[in-house]
């Protein structure tokens, strides 16, 4: 009876009922795009890392990290690249030889990273030369080419096709001088980066350091499929049975703090969210039960019990959740499917951001789990948020409540 | 004027249905407010202590400095300078520096680092540099004869306390600037960058060192967190000597960090859009249930010979009132809020204090406490309320005198 009553009650008033369902559509809506564009936000950031620096996995030999010396080598790396390459669980392999040293321009040195890299096989790895600015990505032929970011040209007030000269040690410990000429200037989105890193030809750059042929400090892998990133740190093992195997999480810790950070705001910015839908419920939820004091002191009149009152509101609103919440969830994954194939461009929405000449598209995902969690945290708040105005209709007397216009 | 008074008895004929609306207004403006203080003090927190230990808020340096970073480029120290810099009472601190790079060596290895000279006093007020010392001891003047290191780059040289090092670089007007110290601490430092690279120095020292007695590169100016970092530059601007000096904010000098927090509060911003929209759907609802209520009285007003515009501009009026009320009571309330845990800090804990601490960043959520927060918030949302306060408006326009005394 009382199922009846209630489900009758909020057809009465159409208007009244509206309210409180789109209030309801547009919390479980809201929940689900904030929380999947902040996952899409902190992802771009993970993506931008481990897509265009990083890699997956990187594999040194295991004293090059703390000496930071081109002598700690991976050595028959042709072979070993090969024997990933084969692995179709693996998209892209590069091997790198990395030395420090100081870049000299006519007015001025500085510090950088030297990385010697295939040029093609780093296409396929970090893109490196979609990045490139000015001039070109490796196609002179010539191997004295170097590749520099825009930020450190700057600092060095040099252009494209100016010389540069590189020193640093070799593998005997002997200082070594060479000259490069700019054949490309580049520009990453980590312009810290920029100002540190320059590319050059690998073989050019094992010759300088008297290396041989096949060896190499970095070995680094993008996998296909992240899930399988721990099966093929495995696979590694046997591959490069004496080198030192880290995934990107282990390489770049700053990242842990990112996703860390990430998960304790999402909650808290759920958190007022979910607050707001609450005053926005109970407000309307009391304002509906006040408005109906006559009528429920008439219910209360010809017989039905202040139990059975309260039951009759809970009621209601367990009613008008769930009609909200299939409709705020579909709109939700409606909302989600299409702007993550389709992408937020946050620049549009900051011109500062346009000045900096940065462009970042922002996928929003959620995964099912975290549906689950908003539609449930949508429920109990709305549940909960009736519970005030039930109670204050618990409260009326009959007689009293008749009388009021 | 008898319009005002109208609306004004009327808002508190009814006090239960005005106090639901102003309380719906409250909370909009207080979680508004709340929101924002959150977003903004996560960065203010975090620009705090990145320019702590790098740049300062606002940099001074000789003129053309930051085009030619070279140590020609620097400035003889002026106590007169420093006085105008601490006279504006929203600086807290200054930090006299002299920033070279040169070539450091202990046994077979070499590397290039940043030597920082400083005034460690000074130094240690603002980033607490003496607690990050992981071994041996912080330098305790100008003119201690000693070096600190950051920790990577002990590691790198393999060089442990006590044990010899020596720098050469490029001293002032082409001179050669060779010198040889004893390590006195290993210091280490959340940014990776500073722990493989630094070599902190007395500033008397580093001077002897470049033959640049007196000279600085820069001086690091701090700033109260909640300062309008703008406004403050074009003051100081105004009170030093433009023609000698140049004046840069962190936000020049570290655009990268910039662009960063602007990318990231964008997103923020299209989050506190929504935030927007849920607050006013709830205070439409009740702007919507109140009309319904009133459907009766308003009929016999209108029937009575009450004008329809008139009657509107009754009610437009009572909801000006009413957020304003709200508004009112939201902003004290923000205030209290953000007062009370700025005084009490909430702490992180576990591995995200860690994960902090680790980068030396203060391990709180801090809330910003800029006026500009509040006055912008508090507008918004009262910008809302008016417009959505267009609706009730609208219906008595459109209402039916017969039909609405009927129902």
């Amino acid at each position: 009876m009382l199922f009846q009553i209630a489900w009758r009650n909020i057809w009465r008033n159409k208007a009244r009922s509206l309210v409180v369902i789109s209030s309801i559509i547009i919390g479980v809506w809201a929940g689900i795009f904030i929380l999947s564009f902040s996952w899409g936000m902190y992802k771009n950031n993970i993506d931008e890392s481990v897509y265009r620096q990083l890699s997956h996995i990187q594999i040194h030999h295991p004293t090059f990290g703390e000496e930071n010396d081109s002598k700690f080598t991976i050595t028959n790396t042709d072979e070993k690249v090969k024997k990933f390459q084969s692995d179709d669980r693996i998209a892209s392999v590069s091997s790198r030889v990395i030395s420090t040293g100081m870049i000299t321009s006519p007015t001025t040195a500085s510090g950088v990273k030297i990385y010697g890299i295939n040029p093609s096989s780093e296409v396929t790895q970090i893109r490196l030369n979609e990045y490139v600015r000015e001039g070109a990505y490796f196609d002179s032929g010539k191997e004295n080419e170097i590749l520099v970011g825009e930020k450190l040209a700057k600092k060095l007030k040099v252009k494209f096709k100016s010389k540069v000269v590189l020193t640093f040690t070799n593998i005997e410990s002997e200082i070594i001088a060479a000259a490069f000429r700019i054949g490309g200037v580049y520009r990453s989105k980590n312009i810290s980066l920029d100002e540190v890193n320059v590319y050059v030809q690998q073989e050019h750059l094992q010759e300088l350091l008297e290396l041989k042929p096949s060896e190499s400090n970095e070995v680094a892998i993008l996998v296909k499929d992240e899930e399988q990133l721990d099966s093929i740190k495995k696979f590694s093992v046997g591959v490069v049975p004496k080198g030192k195997i880290e995934d990107w999480k282990e390489l770049s810790p700053e990242l842990n703090m990112i996703i860390e950070s990430f998960n304790l705001y999402t909650y808290i910015i759920s958190g007022i969210i979910l607050l707001a839908l609450t005053f926005g419920i109970i407000n309307t939820m009391l304002m509906s039960v006040l408005e109906r004091i006559r009528e429920l002191g008439m219910l209360m009149a010809i017989g039905l019990n202040k139990r059975k009152i309260f039951i009759m509101i809970m009621l209601e609103t367990f009613y008008l959740t769930l009609i909200g919440t299939p409709i705020g969830l579909l709109t939700g994954w409606l909302t989600v499917t299409v702007l993550g194939k389709t992408g937020i461009n946050l620049s549009m929405f900051s011109e500062g951001l346009a000045s900096y000449g940065f462009s970042s598209i922002i996928y929003p995902a959620l995964d099912q789990e975290k549906y689950e969690i908003i539609v449930t945290m949508c429920l109990i708040t709305a549940i909960l948020s009736a519970i005030y105005p039930a109670y204050k209709a618990l409260q009326l007397n009959p007689s009293e409540a008749i009388r009021k216009i | 004027m008898m319009l005002l008074k109208l609306a004004w008895l009327n808002i508190w004929r009814n006090k239960r249905r005005t106090i639901i609306t102003a309380t719906s207004v409250f909370f909009a403006v207080l979680l508004a407010i709340i929101f924002r203080s959150l977003t903004d003090g996560v960065y203010d927190n975090m620009i705090h202590n990145v320019v702590s230990y790098s740049s300062g808020y606002i940099q001074i340096h000789q003129k053309g400095y930051w085009d030619e970073q070279s140590i020609d480029n620097t400035f003889e120290e002026d106590q007169q300078l420093y006085q105008e810099l601490l006279k504006n009472p929203k600086v807290t601190h200054i930090m006299p520096r002299l920033q070279t790079f040169a070539l450091a060596s202990y046994s077979d290895k070499t590397k290039g680092v940043l030597v920082l000279g400083i005034d460690p006093v000074k130094e240690k007020e603002v980033n607490n540099l003496h607690d990050k010392i992981i071994n041996g001891e912080y330098i305790e003047s100008v003119n201690d004869n000693a070096v600190v290191l950051g920790e990577g780059l002990a590691s790198q040289l393999k060089l442990k306390v006590n044990d010899t090092l020596v720098l050469l670089g490029q001293g002032y007007h082409a001179s050669s600037a060779a010198a040889k110290f004893r390590v006195k601490g290993l210091i280490k430092l959340g940014a990776l960058e500073l722990n493989n690279n630094v070599v902190y120095m007395p500033l008397k020292q580093a001077q002897y060192m470049h033959g640049a007695e007196n000279r600085l590169t820069s001086v690091s100016v701090m700033l109260n967190k909640a300062t309008n970092l703008e406004k403050l530059k074009h003051s100081l601007q105004e009170s030093i000597d433009s023609d000698t000096y140049e004046i840069m904010s962190w936000k020049e000098m570290m655009p990268e960090m910039d662009q960063f927090i602007e990318a990231d509060s964008t997103g923020h911003n299209i989050i506190i859009g929504i935030l927007y929209f849920i607050i006013s759907f709830g205070l439409f609802g009740t702007l919507m249930m109140m009309i319904f209520e009133r459907k009766h009285e308003l009929g016999i007003l209108i029937a009575i010979g009450m004008k329809k515009r008139l009657l509107a501009f009754v009610l437009l009026l009572e909801s000006i009132m009413i957020s304003l009320l709200g508004c009112v009571v939201g902003i004290i309330g923000g205030m209290l809020f953000v007062k009370w845990f700025t005084i009490h800090p909430i702490q992180l804990t576990g591995e995200l204090k860690e994960v902090y601490e680790d980068y030396g960043i203060e391990s709180i959520i801090y809330f910003s406490s800029q006026e500009k927060i509040f006055i912008i918030q508090t507008l918004i949302v009262l910008i809302l309320s008016i417009l959505l306060a267009l609706y009730p408006s609208y219906k008595v326009m459109k209402l039916k005198p017969v039909e609405a005394i009927n129902s």
